[in-house]
């Protein structure tokens, strides 16, 4: 119920966020979200991709972003600067050596996200062989290795409600991912996401999308969100749906219709600051 | 001797017989019904024959009787073959020899007939007499007096006086006897009396001194007494059992019908009871409490009551719980007259520990015992999950990475809220295209807030919310024995607003204006620096020997940005401090600081990087980045304040104890690397109330805990009560406590339920056989009681009955008669 007070306190509330000094936006440097990206060699096809992704999650989400995407290698002794790494292609690359492989392995294993995006605009070409041989190498058999991720699965609803991984093209309607430990550690999309972000200096898109034009993009770019939303919050939103249900269960106040007696003494109160 | 076959009343009942019969003879002869003057007249001649038969009887003994002896006792015997079934077959024979008679004289007058009916059949058992052989058995033996077993209620309850001014129920007892005197006087003929009086034990007493002073007994346990009083007697003669109490039995009566009637039945003697209390009592009581014994912290646990009303019309009183001496919750119920009504309430056990409760009546006008107004009670309170509240500003890396540990550990009950999406930020999107919930601020802050054991705002700007409003709440929650943790960031401390709020109160730094001088941040990269009390704080602890705890610290990646603060709070610990940054005050900053507040604590950590204590150290060769997750699990158990982190422990080997039971302490003492620590000495402390701020202190001593730490206390002889221990330790030069409570009953149950019961003594009585005299003032002199048995026979005789001459004489003189009278009426 709304009580004068109430009203009035958030009011003030109000004009204080309103008129309240500009803080510092950032804590320092690691504080903020940050893509790197991956490199094994391979040229870049969308150097300017993960900018704009990067520039969008700042214009629509709560998360503190850092617009520069360092160029990272698996044995970079910064690798573990940055828990999400872009690792895009249009063409075959060579799977690291057994340092690189286990450094990227641990870097997955102690919470790391791996994004896979394939420019090459086919499912079945020379880069999208080289990402299945780097993950074979990453979780030999008989680990599980990429698998459909499930259209229910979180990254799908952890910020928009997404149906399928749409990027400048639209060839493949699901993603595959390697799940370790239920946290979904890669993810592999194989429309070309960083297509679809693409832009150049002057704002205008780089490439366009094919067949949905423009809303196809938009698409696109709320799947890079999602994407990032997962790796940061992990399933939050599964969660939710079990927040009533704990809630409830997890009853504290009494309702046994019985009065409190007033305090014979004053409450505490906070000391003056 | 003389053997009497009836004893007068029959005899009488006979002579009526008699006189009724020809009376009705007379009758039916004057209204012409000549049947009914038959059977007049049968009914005469019949009850004369049968008084008549008895006088043959005992003429016959006392003349076959020897004269010499002395019997005392007879009885009566067949000496023929046939025992039961000839008597059986004699008797049908002769019954159907009267009716062929009664056949046979049809036509007869009726005088005649009665006559040939009567004649034929005293023939007829004169002949069965001849035929079953029938003697007496005489005997002169001797008894001895056997014991009759006056047992008297002796419990407190029996100090009663049912009425305002009455008298007590031990005066009455005491007036019985004095006015049964001649009653006592014939039970002595043929017994011995011997007197107990009962409560929780028996004791031997005599008639003089019985109910002469107050009743003292804490226990009315029936069952025990009788079941000891019979023990007594096991192979002697027990004569009979009387039983004088007011019926309020506490407890060992009211084990199940069955189970006491199978109890009253294996006593195999007659138990009479005198119910000494009388209607009227007036009392309230908390007849019973349920509660569990074990609740869980921080959720609620039901308990009822149940309160009863004797001697009270219908009315409303107010019941109220109060925990550890503090009236939490009140609740008028409708008593009605003389009966129960049950009333529940709700708590919610802030920690884990032991809670007393007692639930409580006020006492009513002319009440007769107020003892019974209340009862306390003990509820081990235990955790089941650590219940986390992770509230977080924005998604981060040190956000996810507390999640990720908190849902890990299954012994969290995590419940997270992340802020995705902001008020500065751009919504071009529907919402339906959108999984955003509203953040349910009053919900969690004002209705669930307390459910949860830690809070941790991570980050988390409570302005654009609307949770200024809640910020008391949180206060409250931590003051009334909750954890909250504040990490650092961007949108924390005073960056988040929360300078001058209720929750700067509780955090244990000082947070700084943000309209004032100085950055509120700084951004540069630092390895935090240990203070001496953060290399062995439990939540700093990262390994138990100090130089280990110094090594890992030293080899964790360096932190980025803190939050600045302008000191710790006097009272606060600084665990961490920044190796660069100093206060206003020229101290080093603080980055990691503990505190307490009211009941509850606190945790400050002034940067959002802690994360790279795991991930990016996870990076380094060696490092498998469990510092993060050893970090936050100390921080987590410090701030719920779980006793496996206290280096004093106290407990008592039970929650209730009965009056004057041995209360055993046990202490065990660790060391700051919670190992136990040999020799060191605990004074301990024991005081008696309810309420911690008025107990008073009852004794103390100082204990010394052997090479495993732990040492013993034996407490003895504590009279009822609630006792609080507190107990006190230096562990490095710190002084360290801890704390127990425990609970010794109120002697007894005996006054909660002091309304006399008569039922539970007319189940005695009923079951053993006895009579419920109930409340008598004099007891009567004819008690059955079990005769004294046989101890010795000194001469026997037998007479014969069927042998006699003049038997024989007396069967054929009545068949001479019937013959005689058959031929004058024609019928031969």
């Amino acid at each position: 119920m709304i009580t004068r007070r109430r009203l009035l306190g958030a009011g003030l509330v109000g004009a204080a966020a309103l008129a309240r000094p500009r803080w510092a936006r950032a804590i320092g440097p690691g504080s903020k979200f940050r893509i790197g990206q991956l490199s094994l060699g391979q040229p870049a096809p969308r150097p300017g991709a993960t900018r704009r992704l990067l520039w969008a999650i700042d214009k629509y989400t709560s998360i503190a972003v850092d617009l520069e995407s360092p160029v990272v290698t698996p044995t970079a002794s910064t690798l573990h600067e940055t828990p999400f790494l872009y690792l895009a292609g249009d063409r075959e690359f060579a799977v690291p050596g057994p340092t690189g492989v286990e450094a990227l392995r641990r870097y997955l294993t102690f919470g790391g996200f791996l994004l896979i995006d394939s420019a090459e605009g086919t499912t079945d070409g020379a880069f999208d062989k080289s990402v299945r041989a780097l993950c074979a190498a990453l979780y030999p058999a008989p680990a599980a290795n990429l698998e459909l991720v499930p259209n229910d699965h979180v990254v799908y609803k952890s910020f928009y409600l997404l149906d399928r991984p749409v990027g400048r093209l639209a060839l493949s309607p699901v993603m595959e991912g390697v799940t370790r430990s239920g946290r979904l550690t890669v993810a592999y999309v194989q429309n070309d996401l960083g297509g679809a972000w693409s832009r150049d200096n002057f704002g205008n898109y780089d490439f366009p999308c094919e067949p949905d034009g423009e809303r196809q993009r938009e698409l696109a770019f709320r799947m890079g969100v999602n994407l990032v939303m997962y790796a940061l919050c992990l399933d939050y939103k599964t969660d939710q749906v079990h927040v009533p249900f704990i809630m409830r269960r997890r009853r504290w106040r009494p309702d046994d219709g019985a009065q409190t007696p007033p305090a014979t003494t004053p409450p505490s109160k906070p000391p003056s600051p | 001797m003389t053997v009497a076959l009836f004893d007068p009343r029959v005899r009488w009942l006979l002579a009526a017989v008699a006189v009724v019969g020809l009376a009705l003879a007379a009758i039916a002869r004057r209204r012409g019904a000549p049947r009914l003057v038959t059977i007049g007249l049968c009914a005469t001649f019949g009850a004369l024959g049968v008084l008549a038969a008895e006088a043959m009887v005992a003429l016959t003994v006392r003349l076959a009787a020897p004269g010499s002896a002395q019997f005392n006792e007879h009885r009566w015997v067949l000496l023929a073959p046939w025992r039961r079934r000839g008597l059986w077959f004699g008797s049908v024979a002769v019954i159907a020899i009267a009716l062929l008679s009664w056949r046979a004289s049809r036509g007869a007058t009726p005088l005649r007939r009665a006559l040939l009916v009567w004649l034929r059949s005293a023939a007829a058992l004169v002949a069965l007499v001849v035929f079953l052989e029938p003697a007496i058995e005489l005997r002169q033996v001797a008894r001895e007096p056997n014991r009759v077993a006056i047992v008297v209620d002796d419990s407190r309850s029996m100090g009663l006086a049912d009425h305002a001014g009455g008298p007590t129920r031990t005066a009455r007892v005491r007036a019985l006897f004095d006015a049964s005197s001649d009653a006592l006087a014939a039970w002595r003929r043929d017994h011995q009396l011997d007197v107990y009086s009962f409560s929780d034990v028996v004791s031997p007493a005599s008639l003089d001194g019985v109910a002469r002073t107050p009743p003292t007994g804490d226990a009315t346990l029936i069952r025990k007494a009788l079941e000891t009083v019979r023990a007594r007697y096991d192979g002697r003669d027990l004569a009979g059992v009387v039983l004088l109490s007011d019926g309020a039995a506490t407890g060992d009566v009211d084990d199940g019908d069955g189970a006491i009637r199978d109890f009253l039945r294996s006593l195999d003697t007659r138990v009479h009871t005198v119910w000494m209390a009388r209607p009227g009592l007036k009392d309230v009581a908390v007849e019973r409490v349920d509660a569990d014994e074990f609740a869980f912290v921080r959720t609620v646990v039901r308990i009822e009551a149940v309160i009863r009303s004797t001697g009270y019309p219908a009315r409303r009183v107010q019941v109220s719980l109060a925990a550890d001496g503090k009236v939490e919750r009140q609740k008028w119920v409708e008593l009605p007259a003389d009966g129960t009504a049950t009333v529940s309430f709700e708590v919610t056990p802030p920690r884990v520990g032991r809670y007393l409760y007692e639930i409580a009546v006020p006492a009513a006008d002319d009440e007769a015992v107020t003892a019974n107004n209340s009862r306390a009670f003990v509820i081990r309170v235990i955790r089941d999950k650590i219940r986390v509240l992770q509230v977080a500003g924005a998604p981060s890396w040190d956000v996810r990475a507390l999640r990720a540990m908190l849902e890990e550990n299954p012994n969290v009950d995590l419940i997270s809220f992340f802020i995705l999406r902001t008020q500065d930020d751009i919504a071009l999107v529907p919402n339906d295209e959108m999984s955003l919930i509203p953040f349910p601020t009053r919900e969690l802050f004002e209705e669930q807030l307390p459910s949860f054991d830690v809070i941790v705002l991570q980050n988390f700007e409570f302005m654009p919310y609307g949770i200024g409003d809640y910020l008391d709440n949180i206060r409250s929650y931590v003051e009334g024995g909750g954890g909250l943790a504040m990490l650092g960031g961007d949108m924390s401390f005073s960056s988040g607003g929360y300078h001058g709020t209720p929750v700067a109160a509780a955090l244990p730094v000082e947070l700084a204006d943000p309209w004032g001088q100085g950055d509120l941040i700084d951004t540069g990269t630092f390895a935090p620096a240990l203070t001496e009390v953060g290399r062995t704080h439990p939540v700093t602890a990262l390994r138990y020997a100090v130089p280990d705890n110094l090594a890992a610290w030293k080899a964790l990646p360096e932190l980025e940005g803190v939050n600045r603060v302008l000191g710790a709070k006097p009272d606060a610990t600084v665990l961490a401090v920044h190796p660069r940054l100093r206060t206003a005050r020229g101290q080093p900053m603080p980055v990691i600081v503990a505190g307490d507040y009211g009941q509850g604590r606190t945790l400050a950590v002034t940067t959002d990087s802690l994360w790279r204590y795991g991930f990016v150290a996870a990076g380094r060769p060696g490092d498998d980045g469990r510092a993060y997750g050893k970090l936050w699990e100390n921080a987590i158990r410090w701030l719920i304040q779980d006793p496996d982190l206290r280096n004093l422990h106290v407990d008592s080997d039970a929650v209730e104890y009965a009056p004057r039971a041995t209360v055993r302490l046990t202490a065990r003492l660790l060391g700051r690397d919670y190992q136990p620590l040999p020799k060191g000495k605990v004074a301990i402390t024991w005081k008696r109330g309810a309420d911690p701020a008025t107990a008073a202190v009852v004794g103390t001593t100082t204990v010394t805990v052997g090479d495993d730490g732990t040492g013993t206390f034996d407490l003895r002889g504590l009279p009822p009560g609630v006792y609080r221990i507190e107990a006190e330790a230096e562990v490095a030069g710190r002084k360290v406590t801890a704390g127990d409570i425990f609970l010794v009953r109120d002697a007894s149950l005996e006054l909660e339920e002091p309304a006399g019961a008569p039922a539970t003594l007319e189940l005695i009585s009923g079951a053993t056989g006895g009579r419920a005299l109930g409340a008598i003032d004099r007891l009567p002199a004819d008690l059955a009681f079990d005769l004294p048995r046989v101890v010795r026979v000194d001469q026997r005789a037998d007479v014969e009955l069927w042998s006699r001459p003049m038997l024989i004489a007396l069967a054929l003189v009545l068949l001479g008669l019937e013959w005689l009278l058959r031929q004058r009426s024609g019928y031969l």
